[in-house]
């Protein structure tokens, strides 16, 4: 590999950066044993409850026939417990956001409460993913079409940038760069850079309007867009994403629409801007909160 | 060096934690020094592997141990790094700051090149501007001074994929530091 004067400084300049020191090997492990150890816990307690769930209703015969019984069963589940172990899977609580890296350069941020999944061959013969909740994707560019998979339809792009939402009470898809084709089994639509669909359940091209807010999607920028939203619908959103429970004094309160840009990094802030708005009392006692 | 990985591999995938202490004892200095790399703050760097490593024992069940572990424990920080770049981001948008770090991916504005180091330009343009892979194959070979075969059993690569994707990171270095070349 013959390098010209320019690549030579910098090979030579590259490796003289100066890092700060290693630390202490075994003290990192100790914590991340604890760690570990506070997940097993919590695990074997989650387990523990299912249990105890399951046995109230089953009555245990003979152990020779349950011992079968589990053996034909593996039989016919395995490759369905092999298909699990090569699935990748990821996914989030309330109050979680995360952000996965895939093999060709693609990013999906994932909102609260939301699953993603696809399988190993992930890149090599299909870029497939699965979607229930919410999620923003950067899709690199690639000869392997990108699709979504989500109740209401599919989305197929090539390369672009993007917010799917596929929650119970809605599916919206709106494009920040690029095309994308949104589909189900009878229609098919077009979004490009700018355009927003919204629906709560069939879509149609009349449905197809532009993304008006200068900063696309909200809860990538910590904000909730609200634009004649109902009360009930800004409830789930804050109750996702801070994990809490909002309960109302009144069914009625769930019909109130409200207006505006919520600043969504603190939930005390919010509750405060939304009572504000709404002109109700939110009364917040440990993770849940009523409206008066 | 690489039966030994698949082998520990095995037994971390069925719980066994000396060999996940094992392991972590071969990687971890590595994944500090790649992940400090990048964030530039000991403290946070700490933590981010931490993670990194329980978020690896946390779905054992699902390692593959024939593909390359420095390859998966690259990809986790480098999620953890940017999830912590986005609220560090956005916190700063609302006090009107410039972002310390921008994501490769998305658009960024010009920035203001202030006058700095030539090895400082070179470790901002490594993390900024080269892609996932060639990033850490440029890390190993330059910081941790891994030769081009063992880089390629390192990462499940061919040596010849090894030499392009170094060169092409000294290609994007030279374009971007003209002026300070």
């Amino acid at each position: 590999m013959k390098l010209d004067k320019k690549e030579k400084l910098i090979w030579e300049v590259s490796s003289k950066i100066t890092l700060p020191p290693v630390p202490d090997k075994e003290r990192v492990w100790k914590r991340l044993i604890q760690e570990m150890e506070i997940h097993q816990n919590e695990t074997k307690l989650e387990k523990s409850q299912i249990n105890e769930k399951t046995s109230r209703w089953v009555q245990w015969p003979n152990i020779g026939y349950i011992a079968m019984a589990y053996g034909m069963l593996f039989v016919f589940l395995s490759p369905l417990v092999i298909d699990f172990f090569i699935t990748e899977k990821t996914l989030t609580k309330a109050a979680q956001q995360e952000t996965v890296f895939l093999e060709d350069g693609s990013q999906i941020m994932l909102n609260s409460e939301s699953k993603i999944l696809y399988d190993k061959n992930y890149n090599i013969d299909n870029r497939s993913i699965k979607l229930e909740g919410e999620a923003y994707f950067i899709v690199a560019k690639n000869s392997l079409p990108f699709t979504i998979e989500t109740d209401y339809g599919q989305i197929t792009v090539l390369g672009t940038s993007f917010n799917v939402r596929a929650r119970e009470d809605g599916f919206e898809v709106g494009v920040n760069e690029g095309k994308v084709e949104i589909s189900n089994k009878s229609y098919a639509i077009q979004l490009s850079k700018g355009q927003l669909i919204d629906v709560t359940s069939t879509f149609e091209a009349k449905d197809i309007s532009d993304i008006s807010i200068t900063e696309y999607p909200d809860w990538v920028n910590e904000k909730f867009y609200c634009n004649q939203t109902t009360l009930n619908q800004l409830c789930s959103e804050i109750e996702r994403t801070f994990d809490i429970q909002i309960k109302f004094s009144d069914p009625i309160l769930k019909k109130i629409t409200v207006t505006g840009v919520i600043e969504a990094s603190n939930l005390n802030d919010v509750l405060h801007t939304v009572s504000l708005l709404t002109q109700h009392k939110f009364k917040l006692e440990g993770d849940i909160c009523t409206i008066i | 060096m690489k039966e030994q990985e698949k082998i520990l591999l095995e037994k971390v995938k069925n719980s066994d934690q000396n060999a996940f202490h094992q392991l972590f004892s071969d990687f971890h200095d590595n994944l500090f020094r790649f992940v400090v790399y990048r964030v530039q703050d000991s403290d946070l760097a700490e933590d981010i592997t931490q993670e990194t490593f329980l978020r690896v024992w946390k779905k054992r069940k699902s390692l593959v141990p024939n593909k390359s572990f420095f390859s998966l424990i690259a990809r986790i920080s480098t999620n953890l790094c940017y999830d912590h770049f986005r609220h560090v981001e956005v916190r700063n948008r609302h006090q009107n700051q410039l972002p310390e770090f921008g994501k490769s991916h998305f658009d960024d504005p010009e920035k203001v090149i202030e006058a700095r180091m030539l090895k400082e330009e070179i470790q901002r343009i490594v993390n900024e501007k080269l892609p996932d892979k060639c990033r850490s194959i440029f890390i190993l070979s330059r910081l941790e001074g891994k030769t081009n075969p063992e880089i390629a059993g390192m990462l499940d690569l061919s040596i010849r994929t090894v030499e392009n994707q170094i060169y092409r990171a000294l290609k994007v270095l030279k374009k971007n530091l003209d002026n300070y070349l």
